[in-house]
């Protein structure tokens, strides 16, 4: 009798423990494929289009189709827990097609390959030394090693291609940082200078690479070359392109810090400028700059006429809750963080001609 | 039989959950789902001097079944089921494997009718048998818990709020042969309006309890037996007054019976009072107020029972009333420094004669940066005057508190407080009490270290054997993840009244409860635990515990002692746990005439968790 109940409680025990994970993977696997449909083709003069291309939001999507042993393991032990994005902000690409993003929310960095099937999570939190707390905005250099703003203990840390911790610049005596919040960052890899906007005060740092000040640019105003929160940095060709948040307009500088010119003014109609987020620059030189409460892109020329723009407010493909960061690749795939919808929306430009940007 | 029963329940649960991942893709109207859970399975082992040795295979888990229909506002629910939980193969505390389920639902949140109800049940799950200030017993038994909350809130008419609560409980004591049980429900209303600027309300509310206490601190074999049921009502108002005053009047009515080991007592409370409070400049405001209660005795007996506490009728003889007069006034002297002023008058009746006492008295509270850190001290002083026996008392409360970050990483705090003939319930007896304590906490890189100390006092004043004193230390140290350590020592003594699980500290002055019903207790007790992290999703953990407590009850000593020994391994891999676990419980009471229940489980097992749907 003992022997029976033994037995029975066995084959209930295999039952219930293979049975049930087997019929949660057959039913998950069941589900139809989302068929992401996005917004409509966007045709533009003399031939040009914009196309939307996908959303990604989780390490899942690095790999989506998984071999039959991890397949199996899954099924037995559970999914891998896969990071998701959970409010990025900030984003960038480097040689490798590798896309970068800050994610405050989470306290890291991900780094998404898609080509090599790769996924790799930066993070600092845990640290005695130098901890990375707010990881903000991120630029890459020509060695691909990655800059990351840290705004909330006010220093920049700088990682190797692969992700391992290099140095953190700014760092004091004590554990405090330099900056008051650092925001936006670009590096200049052939110049080998860093740029840094402090938010708080108003002034943009140009650094050596190891981080010593060589010039500081701009001051609280709002004339030329003076700024009242900016944020955002790009470079492109000899350029240096600043979001100058509150004065609602996007700062064009001479890589030497000389002012050229601005693009945008204060408004609610198409070509305002209401809360300028990220910034980029297509293969023909023109500038987007994302609106994060519209929740659009808009596309200027370099006169500061507005060419055209897209998205809008939603949760749809193609539609925007709070977007942040923007960056432009070489093939001009333009990866915008949409960072209340917790992804990334890949659209893709062709233009009509082929053009050739300086530097970069 | 019961094998065979209990793999059918298995097999019946093992097919629902099967069919959960399917029911998930079902869209049913407008309800909306989701479940969660743990399945685990393991190898259990029971054994100890006063239970049947078993070891089995054993399933195990635990869950929660959630959704709302329409809208989360409209209809929300939770279910929380659970199956074969201990502390040696779960996060649940419980030594023997407890089972059951919680379930709750809002209907109509944020609507002008909102409701819920609740319910609990629980099989074999652990509860303590409390001695004050130090480690507990442990008990297991059986509960449940069902409750009803209903409201009325529309603008302009007079809102309304019901309240039903019911529950049992059914436990026994490791050590002892004893058992107990309690059984109680309630029921209240309560309703509110504002008319030409008065607040008015209203309430209601009726009530039963029954429990039988195990005596085993005075070797009884039968269970102390008591129920009691009370029946309230009230009124109050409100205004407000010129000076940026309020004026608040209520009335409240209780009427109370209790049995009590057969004896019965019933009783009626009025309680009388009215306030008013003026600001007419940001740093002054004064207010005065005034009680009254028609029946001192039954006070004091609410008292003791909505503490807990289990007694005879207290007897202060008949016609017993309470009348309090009070008048306070306070001024900001400085930001830092607050000047307060009062005036008391008090009328008692109780014991057949009349006493009567006023005291006078200020104060002074400051707090200010000092050193670096923050420091706040209050000193009042009062003048009492017992107007029966004429005799006068100064009456001094004070409190000292300081805490201090340093750069260097240290941090300490400190505090110290003494009191001396500080007015109790009944006018003829008056408090004192001391008490200090400190503590600091460190952190080195990886490492850190924290500890503290508190010692108190209170007696009442010229009541020979009347203190209840503790002292308690504590300190624990961490290095990263690889190790934390934590230890305890507690040391106590004084008077306590049985309450329905355990001792309780006497609420009401001491001589005013009957001498059969005081229990004289001290003890100690301390604590070890262990727990590191050596590698990611490894966790390993170890606890030891002990109390030592004596007790005397009418004349009855009882020596008393627990033990508990608890570890645990666990190491995650995706959604998989692999866990070992062993627990180890000794526990004895000398009165009870048995050896100590000795009693240990062990556990290896895996468990699964799942996202259902």
């Amino acid at each position: 009798m003992r022997g029976t109940r033994k037995l029975s409680s066995v084959i209930i025990l295999l039952l219930v423990l293979l049975l049930l994970p087997i019929a949660a993977w057959t039913s998950r696997n069941a589900k139809p494929p989302a068929n992401e449909i996005g917004p409509p083709e966007l045709e533009l003069e003399r031939g040009r289009k914009l196309i939307y291309e996908r959303s990604f939001s989780s390490e899942r999507e690095v790999r989506p189709n998984r071999g039959f042993w991890h397949r199996l393991v899954d099924v037995i032990a559970g999914e891998p827990d896969f990071k998701n994005l959970v409010r990025p902000y900030s984003i960038a690409t480097d040689s490798h097609g590798r896309i970068i993003v800050t994610d405050p929310g989470a306290g890291g960095v991900h780094i998404f390959d898609f080509a090599q099937q790769k996924y790799k999570f930066i993070e600092r939190r845990e640290k005695d030394k130098d901890a990375m707390l707010g990881p903000q905005c991120v630029a890459v250099d020509a060695q691909d090693n990655i800059y990351v703003t840290d705004s909330e203990t006010g220093k920049i840390f700088v990682f190797n291609s692969g992700g391992k911790y290099q140095r953190a610049i700014g760092s004091l005596k004590g554990g405090e940082g330099y900056f008051k919040r650092p925001t936006g960052i670009a590096v200049d890899s052939a110049a080998q200078r860093i740029y840094v906007t402090d938010t708080l005060r108003d002034q943009i740092f140009m650094m050596d690479m190891q981080g010593n000040i060589l010039q500081t640019i701009g001051k609280r105003g709002g004339g030329d070359l003076e700024f009242n929160f900016p944020t955002e940095l790009r470079l492109d060709g000899q350029t240096l392109i600043v979001v100058d948040t509150m004065n609602f307009r996007v700062q064009v500088l001479g890589r030497d810090g000389a002012f050229r010119y601005t693009i945008g003014k204060l408004g609610d109609s198409s070509g305002d400028i209401f809360r300028p987020k990220g910034i980029g620059v297509d293969s023909e030189g023109d500038l987007y700059v994302v609106d994060g409460l519209w929740g659009v892109v808009q596309v200027f020329n370099r006169d500061g006429q507005l060419l055209y723009y897209f998205g809008q407010r939603g949760t749809g493909a193609g539609q925007f809750q709070l977007p942040t960061g923007l960056t432009i690749d070489h093939d001009d795939r333009i990866f915008i963080v949409d960072s209340y919808n917790h992804r990334i929306q890949v659209f893709h430009y062709f233009g009509s001609k082929k053009t050739t940007r300086e530097g970069m | 039989m019961a094998g065979v029963l209990r793999n059918s329940v298995f097999v019946v649960a093992g097919l629902l959950l099967l069919a959960l991942p399917t029911a998930g893709q079902v869209t049913l109207g407008e309800l909306s789902t989701n479940a969660s859970g743990t399945i685990s399975a393991g190898y259990n082992g029971d054994y100890g001097n006063q239970i049947s040795s078993d070891h089995s295979l054993a399933l195990g888990g635990s869950g929660t079944f959630s959704g709302f229909y329409y809208n989360p506002n409209f209809v929300s629910f939770t279910v929380s089921p659970y199956l074969n939980q201990a502390r040696d193969n779960s996060a649940f505390q419980s030594i023997s494997n407890a089972s059951g389920v919680s379930a709750s639902s809002n209907i109509f949140g944020g609507s002008h009718f909102p409701g819920s109800i609740n319910f609990a049940k629980a099989y074999n799950s652990e509860g303590n048998f409390s001695v004050p200030g130090v480690a507990n017993y442990t008990t297991h038994g059986n509960s449940e818990t069902f409750g009803i909350n209903w409201a009325e809130i529309v603008p302009g008419l007079p809102t309304l709020s019901a309240n039903f609560q019911m529950g049992n409980a059914q436990y026994s004591i490791y050590g002892t042969n004893d058992n107990g049980n309690t059984d109680s429900h309630s029921f209240s209303l309560r309703s509110g309006y504002t008319l030409k600027g008065f607040n008015l309300g209203a309430y209601f509310g009726d009530g039963a309890g029954h429990s039988e206490t195990p005596q085993i601190l005075d070797n009884s074999s039968e269970p102390l037996i008591t129920s009691s049921s009370s029946r309230d009502y009230g009124f109050n108002v409100g205004h407000a007054l010129p000076l940026h005053g309020q004026f608040a009047s209520a009335f409240g009515s209780s009427k109370f019976s209790s049995d009590y080991a057969g004896g019965s007592d019933t009783g009626t409370v009025d309680v009388y009072t009215a306030s008013a409070i003026f600001q007419p400049t940001q740093k002054f405001n004064f207010s005065f107020s005034t009680d009254y209660s028609t029946n001192l005795s039954g006070s004091l007996y609410e008292a003791v029972a909505g503490a807990g506490g289990i007694t005879q009728p207290l007897n202060l003889g008949q016609g017993t009333h309470s009348l309090d007069l009070l008048g306070n006034a306070s001024y900001s002297v400085m930001a830092n420094m607050r000047a307060q002023a009062f005036a008391d008058h008090r009328e008692q009746y109780y014991l057949g004669e009349s006493y009567g006492s006023s005291s006078y008295g200020g104060g002074l509270t400051y707090w200010r940066p000092l050193f670096g850190g923050s420091f706040n001290a209050a000193l009042t002083l009062s003048d009492n005057t017992a107007s029966t026996s004429n005799q006068n008392s100064l009456g001094i409360n004070s409190t000292v508190n300081y805490n201090r970050r340093f750069s260097d990483g240290w941090v300490v705090g400190g505090s110290f407080g003494y009191s001396q003939n500080v007015q109790t319930a009944l006018i003829s007896y008056l408090t004192s009490a001391y008490s200090y304590g400190g503590s600091v906490r460190k952190r080195f890189g990886k490492f850190g270290w924290s500890g503290g100390a508190g010692v108190t006092k209170t007696l009442l004043t010229e009541v020979a054997g009347s203190s209840n004193t503790s002292e308690t230390f504590n300190t624990s140290i961490f290095y990263s993840h690889w190790l934390t350590a934590n230890g305890n020592y507690s040391k106590t003594s004084g008077t306590a009244i049985q309450g329905a699980f355990g001792l309780i500290s006497n609420p009401i002055p001491q001589p005013i409860v009957p001498e059969s019903d005081l229990i004289l207790f001290g003890g100690k007790s301390y604590s070890f635990g262990l727990s590191s992290s050596p590698v990611r999703r490894l966790t390993i953990g170890a606890s030891y515990s002990r109390a030592n407590t004596d007790s005397t009850q009418v004349g009855v000593l009882s020596n008393d002692n627990t033990k508990m020994i608890n570890a645990v391994v666990n190491y995650q891999f995706r959604k998989m746990y692999f866990t070992g676990g062993y627990s180890n419980l000794v526990q004895g009471f000398s009165a009870s005439g048995l050896p100590a229940a000795n009693v240990s489980s062990f556990y290896l097992g895996v468990s699964r968790w799942f996202n259902f749907f």
